[in-house]
């Protein structure tokens, strides 16, 4: 009795299992894509599922000889999606794996070795003018990096600052953990090797991977901030109530335009490099961007290119923009054009008594965007994005301005002597109480590089007869400052001659 | 008396028995002589370099920790039955009996007693060469 | 075959004649295996087998649960036979054989086991190596001879596996049954039982050889000896194996209180074993 019905049990779970099995079989069947399995030389199945061209990163990435693993990672013998796709990286060159994607051994491992120590990945420089601006360290000119930041167990009222509103543009956040202005900017190595791809855009082919950096990536990040980029195109930011009324700052259609997300702008001038087609990259080389194993305090010290570089005279050795034939030229890096480079004059406007500490910007920057007094506080009941958990949480800071506008830059002194363009960029009216900080007020002078070269310098007068610049209690860096009493009694009155 | 019969038996049982502990003895000597010699395998003197700077990383099969001019190769088999170890906050914990290594390779908690293999690297022009 | 075996309907057949049916099974599945797994390649080939053959899967699945279901039934025989007292009827010769089917099961289980080439694979024959080193006098040499001379490759392992242990599994049932051939209801049963399994119960792969996961789990049978060697030396990964076997072999020339202080040593042995099963599963989840 028990044997009979121990043989019927039997034979209907095995009947069962061989029904569950023919329904896997089928779907596995489906499942598995077909179509060769091998590139660069090596067993990878993810081609017989991924074939299509659009699918091909081409040129030196192109799928035939790298395959698809060697950069997206996952199992690359496995015939089903779901092993296929284990341990993916969507986004290669991603900080958190370079080191298994673009950076490992064999390709690019000099490359993400160097990147560990630039600007753009360490973010210091952001850090520390914060958290000096906040009163929280004695001198803007900390290691502490914006990935120290978004570790930290207890953020300071400083630190959840950067943690909310700058940290999106540190190469370590991953491209799901952007805000309205940076959308679209890949992290790592692909923020700047991969094309942005804005949110809603239609789906598209696999980017390639190039190394010819359009504009629009550093505009990605370099939108906010000084504004480099902004400046570069010649846009200057407005508040959105400075776009309206009777009083507003510039007019539609021509000169306002609306920003990638929306924020308002006025066209002023572009930079002359800007206006003769060059990039960002043809005088940005890699150890600018990149870095060179070395840390650096802040983002001037470590770029190389100066003007000299190209137009001299007193040109630096080092990583060169331009080359010199029977005169110098610039090839264009994103379409080969040759570009002559004008050589400075050796006339008496560039051999002025008293002009021998001035930078060649601070006559030949036109403009450079200021602001008005930025009102900061921390509304602990709204809720706004952190990019150390990558989702909104709660508490908001809140940020207020009395207007954009541009001027010519004010000048300041470096702490070597240099005397440099400069922005009333730090203007600030701080209200950390409800995040753990104090009440603080600053006037601090922020150094900058304008790119906002016009075709003319400015006028001697802009600068000799200008009306007294505002007094600053300090700088962003250490021993920045105004102009003192002296120097500013010598402008005042110094004889403009114009031989 | 012993017949031939008894005497035969008893050679064709020695004679087995000799034949068996002569193949024994030469299996043995094979499978001696079949230990894994030692080989050699190279590390890029500039992988290396990165790996300390970074304060150790993995190279090929080794761990390399130390300086870029006196670099020190860690093997990652775990001292107590030889899985590969994996890094772990603070050096390394091996993933089938729980023991733990410090950053240094030294035995911190579970079954292992010593510390991981150090391996020799001994420098020929930009690589650094690793006996295993 | 001189040897009486125990009669068709003797109360402590029944595991047996099921053993040896599964033993059928997993042969018969294990060679339909051979033509697409490549020791050297052994992660490629179950990848393929398990996805990209068409009932590769299932195939894989009836060897697997076939093979399981041999310990099992053997174990459990074990348990009937030593509940029956009737471990007397075999002369003590084919006793002896009977018992080391034990050891030799779990040795074909977990060459199955390292055969698959995944990351729990490689540690697995990492441990396996160097608990045969651990053994006296040649433990070097041992170890070679049944896994191999040559660094990452599993040829030594897959030709034991699947000859030496299969033939010696062989030789011994059919020894202990009397009959060359498993008889056809135990055959059958075997194979309903592994087709139910096979189709309801999917068996995963393991992670990839190159993966570091937080843990490493054996072979479900082994992980009782896992816990242990977090505890004890690596020579008790040889030691206890053969006092357990020793233990249950003098059953049958023991009796009275020796006898049942043996079977009460075994069981307390099968406690601590099931105990550290279960802590090893445990630790594992965290």
């Amino acid at each position: 009795m028990f044997r009979t019905f121990a043989f019927v049990a039997a034979l209907c779970a095995a009947l069962l299992g061989l029904l569950t099995a023919w329904s896997r079989e089928a779907r596995r069947e489906r499942a598995i894509g077909r179509g060769a399995d091998r590139a660069g030389g090596r067993v990878e199945r993810c081609v017989t599922c991924h074939a299509k061209a659009s699918e091909d990163p081409g040129g030196a990435h192109a799928r035939l000889a790298l395959g698809c693993a060697s950069c997206h990672l996952g199992n690359p013998l496995a015939f089903s999606k779901e092993r296929a796709h284990e341990g993916l990286e969507r986004e290669p060159g991603a900080l958190a794996t370079v080191r298994e994607t673009c950076g490992r051994e064999g390709c690019h491992a000099r490359e993400a070795a160097r990147v560990a120590s630039s600007p753009m990945a360490r973010a210091s420089g952001i850090v520390s003018v914060d958290r000096f601006a906040f009163g929280e360290i004695p001198s803007p000119d900390g290691s502490e990096t914006m990935t120290d930041v978004l570790r930290a167990a207890n953020p300071t009222a400083a630190q959840s600052h950067l943690r909310r509103l700058c940290a999106g543009c540190h190469l370590g956040t991953r491209r799901v953990s952007r805000d309205d202005a940076i959308h679209g900017n890949g992290s790592g190595c692909s923020a700047c090797h991969v094309e942005r791809r804005l949110p809603g855009a239609p789906p598209r082919a696999h980017p390639p991977v190039d190394s010819r950096v359009g504009d629009d990536r550093c505009l990605g990040c370099h939108n906010r901030s000084l504004r480099i980029a902004l400046s570069y195109e010649g846009l200057a930011e407005i508040e959105p109530f400075q776009a309206k009324g009777p009083d507003a700052a510039c007019a539609a259609p021509v000169a306002l335009v609306a920003l990638h997300d929306g924020r308002p702008a006025c066209r002023v001038s572009p930079d002359v490099h800007r206006e003769a087609g060059m990039a960002c990259i043809d005088c940005h080389l890699h150890t600018d961007l990149m870095g060179d194993g070395t840390a650096r305090a802040h983002k001037e010290e470590q770029v190389e290119v100066t003007c000299e570089v190209c137009h001299g005279p007193a040109r630096q050795s080092g990583e060169r923009a331009c080359s010199s034939f029977s005169r110098w030229t610039l090839v264009r890096k994103l379409d080969g054009a040759v570009l002559p480079v004008k050589q400075t004059p050796r006339d008496a406007n560039h051999a002025r008594k008293g002009h021998e500490r001035l930078s060649c910007s601070s006559c030949h920057a036109a403009w450079v965007p200021t602001c008005d007094t930025c009102h900061t506080s921390f509304d602990p009941g709204k809720r706004q994005w952190d990019f150390a958990a990558g989702k909104e949480t709660a508490g908001a800071w809140v940020e207020r301005s009395e207007g954009f506008s541009w001027a010519p830059p004010l000048l300041g002194v470096r702490g070597d002597g240099r005397i440099v363009p400069a922005t009333p960029g730090m203007i600030l009216d701080m209200d950390a109480s409800a995040a753990g900080g104090g009440k603080t007020a600053r006037r601090l002078l922020s150094p900058v590089e304008p790119h906002t070269t016009g075709r003319k310098a400015r006028t001697c007068e802009s600068c000799h007869r200008a009306p007294p610049a505002p007094e600053f209690e300090g700088g962003t860096r250490t021993g920045f400052r105004g102009l003192n009493a002296a120097e500013r009694r010598r402008v005042a009155e110094a004889r403009l001659d114009r031989r | 008396m012993s017949s031939r019969r008894d005497f035969l038996g008893r050679l064709w049982t020695w004679t087995g028995g000799a034949l068996a502990a002569a193949s024994v003895l030469v299996l043995f000597r094979a499978l001696r002589s079949a230990a894994p010699s030692v080989r050699e395998a190279a590390l890029d003197a500039a992988a290396v370099s990165r790996a300390v700077a970074s304060g150790g990383a993995v190279v090929g099969e080794l761990f390399v920790i130390g300086s870029a001019e006196a670099p020190v190769a860690l093997s990652l088999a775990c001292t107590h039955l030889g899985c590969r170890v994996a890094g772990a906050p603070g050096g390394f914990a091996c993933p089938c009996h729980g023991s733990r290594f410090d950053a240094a390779g030294g035995p911190v908690a579970g079954p292992a007693r010593s510390a991981l293999a150090r391996v020799p690297l001994a420098r020929r022009g930009d690589t650094w060469i690793a006996r295993l | 075959m001189d040897a009486p075996a125990p009669g068709a309907g003797a109360p402590s057949g029944g595991f047996g004649r099921l053993s040896f049916g599964f033993l059928a099974v997993s042969v018969l599945s294990g060679t339909l295996l051979v033509p697409f797994y490549t020791p050297a390649a052994a992660w490629e080939s179950l990848e393929k087998i398990q996805s990209g053959l068409a009932w590769g899967f299932f195939l894989r699945a009836v060897h697997a649960y076939a093979s399981f279901g041999v310990l099992v039934a053997t174990a459990a025989h074990a348990v009937q036979v030593l509940a029956a007292r009737t471990e007397r009827q075999l002369p003590a010769g084919v006793w002896w054989r009977s018992v080391l089917l034990l050891p030799v099961t779990v040795a074909a289980l977990l060459g199955g086991f390292v055969l698959r080439g995944d990351a729990e694979a490689v540690a697995a024959l990492a441990i396996w190596r160097r608990i045969l080193e651990s053994l006296p006098l040649a433990g070097a040499e041992i170890a070679r001879l049944f896994l191999g001379s040559v660094p990452g490759d599993l040829g030594a392992v897959a030709l034991h596996h699947a000859g030496t242990l299969t033939l010696l599994l062989w030789l011994f049932t059919a020894e202990h049954a009397g009959r060359f051939i498993p008889d056809a209801r135990g055959a059958v049963l075997a194979a309903l039982v592994s087709l139910a399994l096979a189709g309801t119960v999917p068996l995963p792969l393991g992670a990839p050889p190159a993966a570091a996961p937080a843990h490493l789990l054996g072979p479900w049978s082994l992980l009782g000896l896992q816990g242990a060697l977090g505890y004890l030396a690596p020579a008790a990964g040889w030691l206890l194996p053969l006092a357990f076997v020793l233990l249950l072999g003098l059953v049958r020339h023991a009796e009275g209180r020796v006898r049942r202080a043996l079977l009460a040593t075994l069981a307390a042995s099968c406690a601590a074993y099931a105990f550290f099963t279960v802590r090893v599963l445990l630790s594992s989840r965290v």
